[in-house]
């Protein structure tokens, strides 16, 4: 009875600090390793709220100590996980990615573990501090008794964590974290800002990893370094990769198998269990092994990511797209074929985007040089130019992925040269890539679904007040689908966005902008990597958008016949600067652009 | 002065340690594209291979050590052919990569403690009275780690800018795709990177054992905040970049930790972290030089 006891609490322990490990690394994919620090601030932070000021003749020694009545202790343990979270967040998420955050958490935890360890009077340095008190100690009878209430204790906590996971995952915010794991630059191009969302998911997940260390704490009634040690990140990140990362029931599975299928298992084998060192060795070795065999075999996991579904609304029929997505102002515009063979640098009063005098320089290389251009409201403006004439550069400084060096840059008359590009695309510009960048492992659907602003993208309406953000939800499914039958994909809405045909991944580009009603469109190569018999069906969509939602289209494309059906404006890059501007025809003629290029 | 000289002589031999360590882990790291947590774990396996060759099996010194160290490249190699490249095929990425790294420096740290025991042991090089070299007190086993350490950085610094094993190895570590299709065969490359890679993890456990008294499977466990350190500071990947940062953060340790001995690691530690926040090319190359580049 009691080895049930102590196996369940050592679960639901354990399974907390995996949900919290699961959000971060599952769900955002953020190799943060840093979260074995928050595990153990919380089991100090409970041990020195709760053990009382340290005694002159008692043999441990730490600088802080004070008794307070049950929950307070823990509450302080979640919200000092919660700073430190914040802390390690705001000093590494906005310049850290990949191989270099893993890397300096793992050199954020040995030198906190090396500090903790190494100075007595602190923390109690290598010996820790124990005589932790147990919370409910009063209602128990005998210590039977007690191991039960203290497992119904944990578990509640745990089902309450489970249950947050669970909302969170599937809320707006958990769609947007994913498409931000997927693909971050394209998730910005969309207007979602990946500071604020790996800030939001990173402290929760700090909350989880110190709620988890405080109830170790008190379980065991002591904390040393030991179960905070690098060796620990090992078994957590096993055991939700073994799970099936971004799955929360994946996360309960990999915790039963790692901590108590191996970790129990290990004492079944006669040649092993008499000895206490070997067991702890063959142990981490079959840890070890199992995870390699699930890379092997299974990379998913044992329960994988689950797909979102969502019930095919009723009232979907052809083409529900609302009437208000044509902007008044925008419904009479007749597109105006430029005519002025010369570029004036003032900006024209109906641009609509417009830079001046914009340069970006790698080492020694003038990418792009003093240029500027202006686009009017309404038109699908083309860009050429030879390769390597800046073209992408200026697209990335336009819809701000890139920082101009000099000049400025104008958006719906709002400067907008500093802004970082979600800014860009929250204003109603929003931008495609050269290389095309849906969110792979979102269905199509969802990726339609991410797209839009959402009420319920914020962590507070997401997880808790899921009837505010139903309606909306509703509301750009029905939008979604509609969008999807007009672009010929509805028939694919359940399929993973990574599994798709180049053509139709753009068809999916395009009509996901289109979810955020875009004044402008802005389309890197748009036809690059496209079926030719799809080209016809890209540039008739485009025509289309553009004459019934009044969207201005500004388009950098190789292919001449293309802008030739598309752009009654074509601007000419040459050498980082935009040297011409006219129809095709007349640029055909141009002295300078057929030198460029010839040349 | 007296201490300051005898923690500069320490600072030498640990650089020494350091260099040959460090340059091994960051070749793996810029040309394999990979984090060998289990760097240090096989570092620890060599010194107790050639324990039991030398010492059980009564082989002569130099033919143990040869035996072990190939045997350390050797398992490399295995490691590389069998467990990281297939992953790699399947579409394991990075960080599981660092998973698995991980997890395979446990099996053989516990590997270790489950077939050696927890006991310890020394291996003696040469004799352990110190010779007074103008104010630098150094035992003649501590010159033998120094010129050993001279030794490897020198022939690897021949292989790698005179012979075209080197700049084969060099072009992968900047561009495996071009290499490949500039007629390198990058998985041939790759397995003998991993391989030089083991050779040097295999002479780094073995002079670490040379200058500890006390081996046993925690000792060069010990050693992996530092090469971390050395690999960040010199720039991942950057071979000559890690010997720089091994001889700068030997000795820095060594004198700081006159003052307290958990210093040492803290130095190492929090350059490592600066050079990452700030510097992330590392502190001896330009800004252009990018990620992984030039070996």
């Amino acid at each position: 009875m009691s080895y049930a006891l102590t196996l369940c609490s050592y679960f639901f322990i354990n399974l907390i600090l995996i949900l919290g490990v699961n959000l971060q690394l599952g769900l955002l994919g953020l190799p943060n390793l840093a979260f074995i620090i928050f595990l153990g601030a919380g089991a100090y932070t409970v041990a020195l709220f709760s053990i009382g000021p340290a005694q002159a003749d008692s043999l441990q020694h730490y600088f802080f100590g004070t008794t307070l009545p049950f929950p307070i202790p823990l509450i302080l343990a979640v919200l000092v996980g919660m700073l430190l979270a914040a802390l390690v967040g705001a000093l590494l998420l906005k310049r850290m990615r990949g191989h270099y955050l893993a890397i300096i958490t793992l050199i954020l935890v040995l030198s906190t573990w090396t500090v903790v360890n190494g100075i007595p009077g602190f923390l109690g340095g290598a010996n820790g501090v124990y005589g932790i008190p147990q919370p409910f100690h009063s209602l128990a009878s005998s210590p039977n008794a007690y191991g039960l209430i203290f497992v119904v204790y944990i578990a509640v906590l745990a089902c309450l964590c489970f249950a947050f996971n669970e909302r969170l995952f599937r809320s707006p915010l958990g769609r947007t974290a994913r498409a931000i794991r997927e693909n971050e630059n394209a998730a910005m191009a969309l207007g979602k800002d990946p500071y604020r969302i790996r800030m939001i998911v990173v402290i929760c997940g700090g909350a989880m990893a110190a709620l988890s260390g405080a109830l170790l704490a008190e379980y065991i009634t002591l904390w040393t370094p030991a179960p905070w040690s690098l060796d620990e990140i090992f078994p957590a990140v096993g055991a939700m990769i073994i799970g099936g990362r971004g799955n929360n029931w994946g996360a309960a599975a990999g915790t039963l198998v790692v901590d108590i299928g191996i970790g129990q298992g290990i004492s079944f084998l006669p040649a092993v269990s008499s000895d206490p060192g070997l067991s702890f060795a063959v142990q981490w070795i079959l840890e070890g092994l199992v995870l390699v065999a699930f890379l092997w075999f299974r990379p998913a996991g044992i329960i994988p990511e689950r797909k979102a579904r969502w019930p095919v609304p009723v009232l979907s029929g052809p083409a529900t797209i609302s009437p208000g997505l044509v902007r008044p102002e925008d419904r009479d515009t007749v597109v105006r074929p430029g005519i002025s063979g010369q570029l004036t640098t003032d900006v024209a009063r109906d641009a609509i985007l417009s830079c001046e005098g914009v340069s970006v320089s790698f080492g020694g290389i003038h990418a792009v040089d003093n240029a500027s251009l202006s686009v009017q409201r309404g038109s699908i403006t083309g860009l050429i130019g030879p390769n390597g004439a800046g073209k992408s550069t200026l697209v990335n400084v336009l819809s701000g992925h890139l920082r101009s060096q000099t000049g400025r840059v104008m958006f719906d008359t709002a400067d907008t040269t500093t802004l970082p590009s979600y800014r860009v695309a929250q204003r109603g510009m929003v931008r495609t890539f050269q290389l095309s960048s849906e969110f792979p492992r979102l269905t199509v659907l969802e990726n339609m679904m991410v797209s839009a602003d959402h009420v319920g993208a914020s962590l507070w309406t997401g997880v808790f007040r899921r009837r505010r953000w139903k309606d909306r939800e509703y509301e750009l499914l029905v939008r979604a689908r509609g969008l999807l039958d007009e672009f010929g994909l509805l028939a694919l809405a359940d399929e993973y966005a990574g599994n798709l045909s180049g053509g139709q991944k753009r068809l999916l580009e395009l009509a996901r902008a289109l979810m955020r009603d875009p004044a402008m469109l802005l389309l890197d190569e748009p036809m690059a990597g496209v079926a030719p018999s799809m080209v016809d069906r890209l540039v008739d969509q485009i025509l289309d958008i553009n004459r019934r939602k009044g969207v201005t289209f500004l388009i950098v494309e190789h292919d001449l016949e293309v802008i030739d059906r598309l752009c009654p404006t074509v601007l000419v890059m040459i050498q980082g600067r935009v040297m011409a501007e006219g129809n095709l025809q007349q640029l055909r003629e141009d002295e300078r652009v057929i030198e460029a290029y010839l040349s | 002065m007296e201490l300051f000289l005898e923690s500069t002589g320490f600072g030498l031999v640990v650089a020494s340690i350091l260099a040959i360590s460090s340059v091994g882990f960051t070749l793996q790291w810029g040309v394999g594209k990979f984090i060998n947590l289990a760097y240090v774990g096989f570092m620890g396996l060599a010194a107790y291979l050639d324990h039991t060759f030398s010492q059980t099996l009564g082989l002569e010194f130099w033919i143990g050590a040869a035996l072990s160290i190939l045997a350390t490249g050797v398992l490399m190699v295995l490691m590389n052919q069998f467990l990281i490249q297939p992953l790699v095929r399947r579409g394991v990425r990075f960080f599981d990569l660092l998973v698995v790294g991980f997890g395979i420096g446990l099996i053989v740290q516990y590997a270790i403690q489950a077939i050696w025991g927890t006991d310890f042991f020394s291996i003696s090089v040469a004799g352990t009275t110190p010779l007074n070299l103008g104010g630098l007190k150094l035992t003649p086993s501590q010159l033998v780690v120094i010129a050993i350490a001279v030794a490897v950085m020198l022939l690897l610094h021949l292989l790698l800018s005179r012979t075209d094993l080197g700049r084969a190895i060099r072009a992968v570590s900047v561009n495996p795709t071009l290499a490949q299709s500039c007629g390198v065969r990058v998985s041939y490359v790759l397995n003998v990177s991993w391989f030089i890679s083991g050779i040097m993890c295999g002479i780094a456990g073995l002079v670490l054992a040379f200058n500890t008294a006390v081996f046993n499977s925690g000792t060069a466990i010990v050693y992996f905040p530092y090469i971390l350190a050395a690999a960040m500071v010199g720039g991942i990947g950057s071979a000559y970049g890690a010997m720089a940062a091994a001889a700068l953060l030997g000795l820095l340790s060594e004198w700081v930790a006159l003052a307290s001995p958990y210093f040492g690691v803290m130095v190492a530690l929090i350059a490592a972290g600066l050079v990452a926040l700030w510097r992330p090319q590392g502190l001896f190359r330009s800004p252009m030089a990018g990620l992984g580049g030039s070996v």
